[in-house]
């Protein structure tokens, strides 16, 4: 596949598509996760620093509720009203009371309405002598205090204590609260002020959540921090060395965000930013005015840093990343097993459509669900016609019972093996269809397969006729055979009885004194006498010859040099006196009927011998080859003579019946010798043939299988 | 001296077998019948032999093909019979293939006679078949081998 069809394949695109939208799914569902997240840690956030404000307000409150009370205290108006010192005792001894009751107040005391301390009870109810007490008249509290009007408040920013103009060490943030104070005429006679130590509210804020108190922030009017992420840049306001550290400075952006909000939430340093301002006014509420009626008073926050932002998200993140790649996985896994399914039923489809065979897929309800191209094409009718009918319908009647008694074995579960029945075609053939079928239970569906068998049952019919005639025919011959057999036999039996009687009787008649003396008659008597001899021997030869052909075989191992010895020797007999140079090769053993080849060699040698007789030398060459005949092996034997000899032009006689090729006064036979011949070779399987040079000798030829392999018997006699 | 009984369908051959016989000074007890049915009929005495003396021919010549009840079914016959069985059966055949045909029978022949063509073998055939019956006049059966007398042609 080149690149561009792959691009162009859904095989590219589809997958790709997926995974894609998998990951959009993916990331969309992180994306969603993370904003809840976030949302919740930012409510919290949001939540936390309203309640740090509310709780540092109120805190401020009950300094401000305590002020109220000790300003309406018995002692406190009575020296008002009097002036006098012990009503002063009086009011020391409430102002320690208070002192003693809450260990913040770090100074409690009264300034009269020239800024002269009337008393101060110090830490834990320490009362200062009245040689120690101060002039506080040019402090900005008591100016802005004393300016006040009734019910109205004075708060000072959170400020480090400074004592003789010096800030006093450990850092002791604090927060002045003032109220000016009236007799009973409504003469301003003062301030009443309570130094409150606002490290415990601080500390307060910090235990309140104490896994959150590196996240607390406190800003004071101006940017600078209280409590900030480097206690070295706090207090800056205060200290001139850190006079610059202030968060106006550094990142005036948000310092301005913060300044035009009273609360909010803003992205800050891969975290967040979270603030609500404590807005002076919501500290009492039913304080008309206040010292600082504008906003600007004390920032409360909280900061996450980028890391612990991130760390919320830190296994969301990783969980989604490992959903998305299971879900990849999955997503190629399920596409590769699709494909291969895919691929397996186009495999399957081309089978299907291809196939020479029928294929169909029935139902249990006896109709064909899906039907092939060669079922169609068999058939002749459409797959829509197929299975639209049951498909008993199909089925030719006298095939009926049948198929539906094979229809019911295969819904139990079995199956069926070459099943034969025949279908009517369309067109109204009849066509012969051999089954293998297999139900598939759980789909109540049948899986069949047929082929088309009318041309072979035709066929089979056709042959089946064939080898009727030849069976009939075969018998015909071999009827034939028999009556010739039993023809010649009889005529050679029935011919011998008259010639035994004409010989007999002219014996008798010879021995007749009156015919002795009548030498014509003598001489005729003879003729008749040798003719008869004569036709005696044809006989018995015929008789011999259809033995040869009748006789049973029984093949065993012959040394054909030994035969051969046997028979020459024996023939030999008969020459004596005579020249005869035997030339004798090597000779095999082979199989054959021994009383049969034997005669073969009787008569081969006899003719030879007889042939050469007029030979004053008398050669005769016997020898043995192997050849190859039409790609059989086969023994070929010879017996080679120089007698007299043939004419090639008559070779095809040689091996008849009765047949001579020499006159009977030169060499005497009857012309059954060599087709005796012929008949026993045939009989085992093999040829015979001759040449010869006239005048100069012949070569008789027979070829016997290196395997017995016995010919057919001839028919004729 | 025992009688011949010569069981042969062929005036010819019955003619040429009586002048054979003659030859070997046997033609005086010579019986004849024409065929199988007589030839059982004399043996048991039956129908117009019903009168003939009562003692047993010393041998019987038996023609293989005769009408009516031929040769190997008269053999067998006499063979089955235990009052016949000892009587001795020469089979005359014309060729050596029936004698072939009476080897196979195996039912107890005790010779068998090639006819051959040429009158003087048939002579010697008989002469011999005529010393054998002259010497052993009281036979017993099996102790004459078809080889013992026959002359292959």
């Amino acid at each position: 596949m080149s690149i561009r069809q792959a691009i162009t394949s859904s095989t590219f695109w589809v997958p790709l598509l997926a995974s894609m939208a998998i990951l959009a799914v993916c990331f969309g569902l992180y994306e969603r996760e993370a904003d809840q997240i976030a949302k919740g840690v930012l409510d919290r956030e949001s939540r936390r620093t309203e309640i740090f404000a509310s709780f540092f307000a109120r805190d401020v409150r009950e300094v401000i509720n305590d002020l109220e009370q000790l300003a309406v205290n018995d002692g406190l108006r009575a020296y008002l009203a009097t002036g006098q010192k012990a009503d002063i005792a009086r009011a020391v001894h409430e102002a320690w009371f208070f002192s003693r009751q809450n260990p913040n107040y770090d100074q409690i005391r009264y300034i009269d309405e020239k800024g002269m301390e009337v008393f101060r009870v110090n830490w834990n109810g320490e009362v200062v002598p009245s040689g120690d007490l101060q002039d506080k008249a040019s402090r900005p509290y008591f100016q802005k205090t004393n300016a006040l009007a009734a019910g109205q408040f004075y708060i000072s920013t959170l400020d480090l204590n400074i004592e003789h103009g010096r800030v006093e060490q450990p850092f002791k943030p604090t927060i002045r609260v003032a109220m000016p104070i009236f007799d009973a005429t409504g003469k301003h006679r003062g301030v009443y002020i309570i130094n409150y130590l606002a490290a415990a509210s601080i500390d307060h804020l910090r235990q309140f959540a104490p896994q959150y108190q590196q996240r607390l922030r406190i800003l004071s009017p101006g940017g600078y921090w209280i409590a900030g992420p480097n206690p070295q840049s706090e207090w800056g306001f205060v200290l001139p060395e850190r006079a610059g550290l202030t968060l106006a400075r550094t990142d005036p952006v948000l310092w301005a965000n913060i300044s035009s909000h009273k609360e909010g939430q803003t992205p800050y340093g891969g975290g967040y930013f979270t603030w609500c301002r404590v807005v002076p006014s919501e500290i009492k509420p039913d304080v008309t005015s206040s010292v600082l009626a504008e906003d600007d008073y004390l920032v409360i926050a909280s900061q996450i840093s980028g890391d612990e932002w991130n760390n919320y998200f830190f296994g969301l993140r990783e969980t989604f990343l490992v959903v998305a790649g299971v879900l990849l996985v999955l997503l190629a896994a399920s596409w590769r097993f699709l494909r291969a399914r895919q691929q397996a039923q186009r495999e399957l489809d081309r089978f299907f459509n291809t196939t020479r065979d029928m294929v169909f897929i029935a139902g249990f309800d006896g109709y064909f669900k899906r039907v092939n191209p060669a079922a169609e094409e068999t058939l002749g009718y459409t797959s829509e016609e197929l299975t639209s009918r049951p498909f008993i319908e199909f089925v030719h009647p006298d095939d009926r019972d049948r198929t539906r008694a094979e229809t019911k074995h295969l819904v139990r579960g079995g199956e069926t093996i070459l099943f034969e029945n025949r279908y009517r075609t369309k067109d109204g053939q009849v066509k012969w269809l051999s089954w293998s079928a297999r139900p598939v239970a759980w789909r109540q569906t049948i899986f069949a397969s047929a082929r088309d068998l009318t041309e072979q049952k035709k066929a089979a019919e056709r042959i089946q006729k064939l080898s009727e005639g030849l069976k009939k025919r075969a018998e015909q011959l071999e009827a034939a055979n028999r009556e010739l057999e039993a023809f010649s036999y009889s005529v050679s039996h029935d011919l011998r009885a008259p010639l035994r009687h004409i010989h007999g009787f002219i014996e008798l008649l010879q021995a007749s004194p009156t015919i002795q003396a009548d030498a014509s008659s003598r001489r005729h008597m003879e003729i008749i006498t040798k003719a008869a001899r004569e036709m005696g021997l044809l006989i018995d030869d015929l008789l011999a010859f259809s033995r040869t052909g009748r006789v049973e075989m029984h093949p065993v191992k012959i040394d054909m040099r030994e035969m051969l010895g046997q028979v020459i020797r024996e023939a030999s007999s008969e020459a004596k006196g005579r020249n005869i140079v035997w030339d004798i090769k090597p000779l095999p053993k082979v199989d054959g009927d021994a009383n049969l080849l034997r005669l073969v060699w009787v008569n081969l040698i006899s003719n030879a011998l007889k042939y050469t007789r007029p030979r004053e030398e008398v050669w005769i060459e016997i020898g043995h080859r192997v050849e190859n005949k039409d790609g059989r092996e086969e023994h070929v034997f010879y017996v080679k003579d120089n007698g007299v000899g043939f004419d090639m032009a008559y070779a095809s006689k040689l091996f008849g019946v009765f047949q001579r090729l020499h006159r009977a006064t030169d060499f005497e036979g009857t012309g059954i010798g060599l087709a005796n011949v012929q008949r026993i070779v045939h009989r085992h399987g093999g040829r015979v043939w001759a040449e010869s040079i006239v005048g100069k000798g012949s070569t008789f030829y027979f070829s016997l299988p290196l395997t017995l392999n016995p010919g057919t018997d001839d028919i004729a006699l | 001296m025992k009688r011949i009984l010569l069981a042969e369908d062929n005036p010819n051959d019955v003619e040429l077998t009586l002048a054979a016989l003659k030859e070997c000074h046997l033609a005086n007890a010579v019986d004849v019948v024409g065929d199988g049915a007589d030839a059982l009929d004399y043996l048991y005495r039956r129908g117009p032999y019903a009168a003939r003396a009562e003692e047993m021919p010393g041998v019987l010549l038996l023609d293989l093909k005769m009408p009516r009840v031929d040769g190997l079914e008269v053999l067998r016959q006499i063979k089955s019979d235990p009052t016949m069985r000892n009587l001795p059966v020469v089979m005359l055949t014309s060729s050596r293939e029936e004698s072939d045909l009476v080897q196979s029978y195996n039912s107890g022949v005790n010779a068998f006679v090639v006819k051959p063509v040429d009158f003087n073998q048939f002579v010697q055939a008989i002469r011999t078949l005529g010393v054998f019956w002259a010497v052993v006049n009281e036979p017993y059966p099996g102790n004459a081998k078809a080889s013992n007398i026959s002359k292959a042609p």
